[in-house]
């Protein structure tokens, strides 16, 4: 599913070259919920914008689904966000101004889904991640961190991705929420065969993932894969 | 929801902003739109002058003028020869019959002016008239106390003394014939007298009957009694005597052939021959000069606009920056983000812009006399315009003839047209785009990634 080859992005910074992420390969395959541990400032959230074609890699290529994303064009890159990944951002990143639903419909919006199809979907991708119809129609800063987590999720899931990326999903949240939304990503891993990376300092939830990849320096030190139990669940280590 | 109505949400999103923003932009749009306005009525109104002042000669008799002097009068054998003449348009000719002087005693002898006519002047002779007359400057004779007289003055047609077409406010402009005992009064002197359309009164020992009232917009020529021609001629004895005529050339570039043609055919040691030219070119000064402003003024602000929007839109983008990113990370692309930002920016402008309108349209004639009060010229010809003389020597102007150019500058108006808003919506699309232009570069900048700092 995601194929990860000798990835480097360098900044320049004081005259310097900076290497955020340098010579990173790995394989993710498809279904897998993986997480991506590291310090602050090691390079996890710089490896995930390359992932998600939010910004170009300096050598390197990504393959998704066997398609080479830094070869794309700009137009093919928008397309690539639009359709075959979806994200979660750690501050929820919801349009403030939208309901819940709308939020969620926005994507099937710049897809040129049909009203009334986005309308319907929107709905039921609500109702998956645990929303109830009352709070549909409620504007973010009505809603609690964990509902906006759950209606960014439902967004990043809004066009049917086959990969989606989360940036510290549970940053925001206390323990007991941070766990359903792990639960519930593990559940759309399984269950849509959606592949998940996420980015996360905590390693508790890292233990919950089918792999982890830890990056130090922008570099790939471990790939750590834990083998799932009869129920699906990863077997913690 | 689409990209337009999301939009137009946005642009309600900060009710305090969006105030503040819409008032701004109205209050420089109704000045940008006001000065439009004025732009506009100042050049309707030099197309006007061009079209008509500076297209008329006035004749009379050579050493006569504003009653003074002597001379021969002209007769209705000249106005047939200036007919005849090439670029004429059509000539008018008045006969101006005045009051006449009776002595009046009062620590010394002064005259004071009678009237042939029964009726009361609306116009308080005050300082200036009683100066006039009573000669109280040299000789400390007391003022004395009279009315101004009331003058008739035969016109040809139902053309005002200028060749303009009168102003009726009620009646009718036609006499029901050439030597009618027929009337059209002045809106002041009706007022005076309380006359009515069907109204009598005495002139020169015969009855004259009210046909219509005229509104000429000043208070000197509502003062008119104007009696077709050959009546005035009949009344006064003065078979076949004209005191002015009024030549109407055909273009502006003709004047000055037609002056000289005339001057030619009636004897140029017979008549003088004036023009309102220099009047209008005075006033045609004024205008162009606040046509100037207003145009330059009207630029400025609707640039102001335009500045005040990109200031605007770029905190707006600015503010946005992560918004921006998150769009573009789920899918949206450049030109969707930056129609989103130009729909809102329309959106502001054009709330602007209705404020801005309806500020213009009731506020853009008090500018516009602003305009017009600031830029008088600074000396006129006030002596142009003879009127028709009193036999007695006696100043009865009862209207004028060529007007001065403070006088051609009365009657700019302002006009709300549908051609005006369809310009007015034009320029603020333009305000819009050019307001959202730099910020839509900013959008266009904005790497996905930005969503991802801080994270």
């Amino acid at each position: 599913m995601l194929k990860v080859t000798h990835l480097t992005k360098t900044f320049a910074s004081a005259g310097q070259s900076v290497h955020a992420v340098h010579d990173v390969s790995f394989t993710v395959d498809e279904g897998v919920f993986a997480a991506i541990v590291g310090k602050s400032g090691s390079g996890k959230s710089t490896l995930l914008a390359l992932l998600g074609a939010l910004d170009a890699p300096t050598s390197g290529t990504i393959e998704v689904g066997g398609q080479d994303i830094t070869k794309l064009s700009d137009r093919q890159l928008i397309k690539y966000r639009l359709t075959r990944i979806g994200f979660v951002f750690q501050g929820y990143n919801l349009i403030p101004n939208l309901t819940a639903l709308e939020n969620v419909m926005l994507p099937m919006e710049f897809a040129g889904v049909a009203v009334g199809e986005r309308h319907t979907r929107a709905g039921q991708l609500l109702e998956q991640v645990g929303l109830t119809e009352a709070e549909y129609d409620r504007k973010p800063a009505r809603l609690s961190g964990g509902q906006q987590q759950r209606v960014a999720i439902a967004r990043a899931l809004a066009n049917r991705p086959r990969l989606i990326l989360a940036d510290e999903p549970t940053g925001n949240l206390d323990s007991a929420t941070g766990k359903l939304i792990v639960n519930l990503l593990h559940s759309l891993a399984r269950e849509h065969k959606t592949t998940i990376i996420a980015v996360t300092h905590d390693l508790e939830i890292a233990r919950q993932t089918d792999v982890t990849l830890t990056i130090s320096d922008g570099q790939l030190i471990k790939s750590h894969p834990r083998p799932r139990t009869a129920a699906g669940h990863p077997k913690t280590t | 929801m689409s990209t337009v109505t999301r939009g137009v949400r946005n642009a309600f999103r900060n009710a305090v902003r969006t105030s503040s923003v819409v008032l701004l932009l109205g209050v420089a749009s109704a000045l940008a739109l006001a000065l439009l306005l004025a732009n506009q009525a100042v050049r309707t109104k030099i197309t006007d002058l061009k079209r008509s002042a500076a297209t008329t000669l006035t004749v009379r008799p050579a050493g006569s003028f504003d009653g003074e002097g002597g001379g021969e009068p002209l007769t209705t054998a000249d106005t047939a020869k200036l007919k005849a003449l090439a670029h004429v348009q059509a000539v008018n000719q008045t006969l101006g019959l005045g009051g006449g002087r009776a002595t009046f005693s009062a620590g010394g002898q002064v005259e004071v002016p009678t009237s042939n006519v029964s009726l009361d002047s609306s116009i308080d002779p005050g300082t200036l008239g009683r100066r006039r007359f009573g000669g109280t400057d040299s000789s400390n004779a007391p003022a004395p106390t009279f009315k101004l007289p009331v003058s008739l003055t035969g016109i040809d047609g139902n053309l005002d003394r200028q060749g303009q077409p009168l102003k009726i406010t009620s009646g009718t402009t036609t006499f029901s014939a050439p030597d009618a005992t027929e009337a059209i009064v002045g809106q002041g002197i009706a007022t005076k007298n309380n006359l009515k359309v069907g109204s009598t009164f005495t002139a020169y020992s015969t009855t004259v009957k009210v046909v219509g009232i005229t509104d000429a917009g000043n208070q000197f020529s509502n003062d008119a009694v104007m009696v077709p021609l050959a009546t005035a001629q009949k009344l006064s004895g003065q078979t076949g005597e004209i005191s002015e005529l009024y030549i109407q050339a055909d273009s502006v570039e003709n004047i000055d052939a037609v002056k000289t043609a005339a001057g030619n055919a009636l004897g140029s040691g017979r008549v003088d021959i004036t023009s309102a030219a220099q009047n209008t070119n005075d006033a045609v000064a004024a205008l162009a000069g606040i046509e100037r402003i207003s145009l330059v003024g009207s630029i400025g602000a609707m640039a102001a606009a335009a500045v005040i929007l990109f200031l605007v839109m770029v905190m707006i983008v600015r503010e946005r920056r992560r918004e921006i990113g998150v769009l573009k990370a789920i899918g949206a692309s450049n030109v969707s983000v930056v129609s989103l930002f130009v729909t809102e920016a329309l959106v502001l402008t054009l709330c602007g812009s209705l404020l801005g309108l309806t500020l213009a349209a009731g506020t853009s004639n008090q500018i516009t006399g602003a305009l017009i009060s600031a830029n008088q010229p600074a000396a006129t010809d006030t002596n142009t315009p003879g009127g028709p003389r009193g036999r007695g020597g006696f100043v009865t102007r009862i209207g004028t003839t060529a007007q001065s150019a403070e006088q051609l500058l009365t009657g700019v108006k302002t006009t709300l047209g549908g051609t005006f808003l369809l310009e007015g919506l034009a320029v603020t699309i333009g305000i819009a785009i050019l307001g959202s232009a730099v910020p839509a570069w900013l959008i266009a900048k904005v790497r996905p990634a930005e969503v991802m700092r801080g994270e």
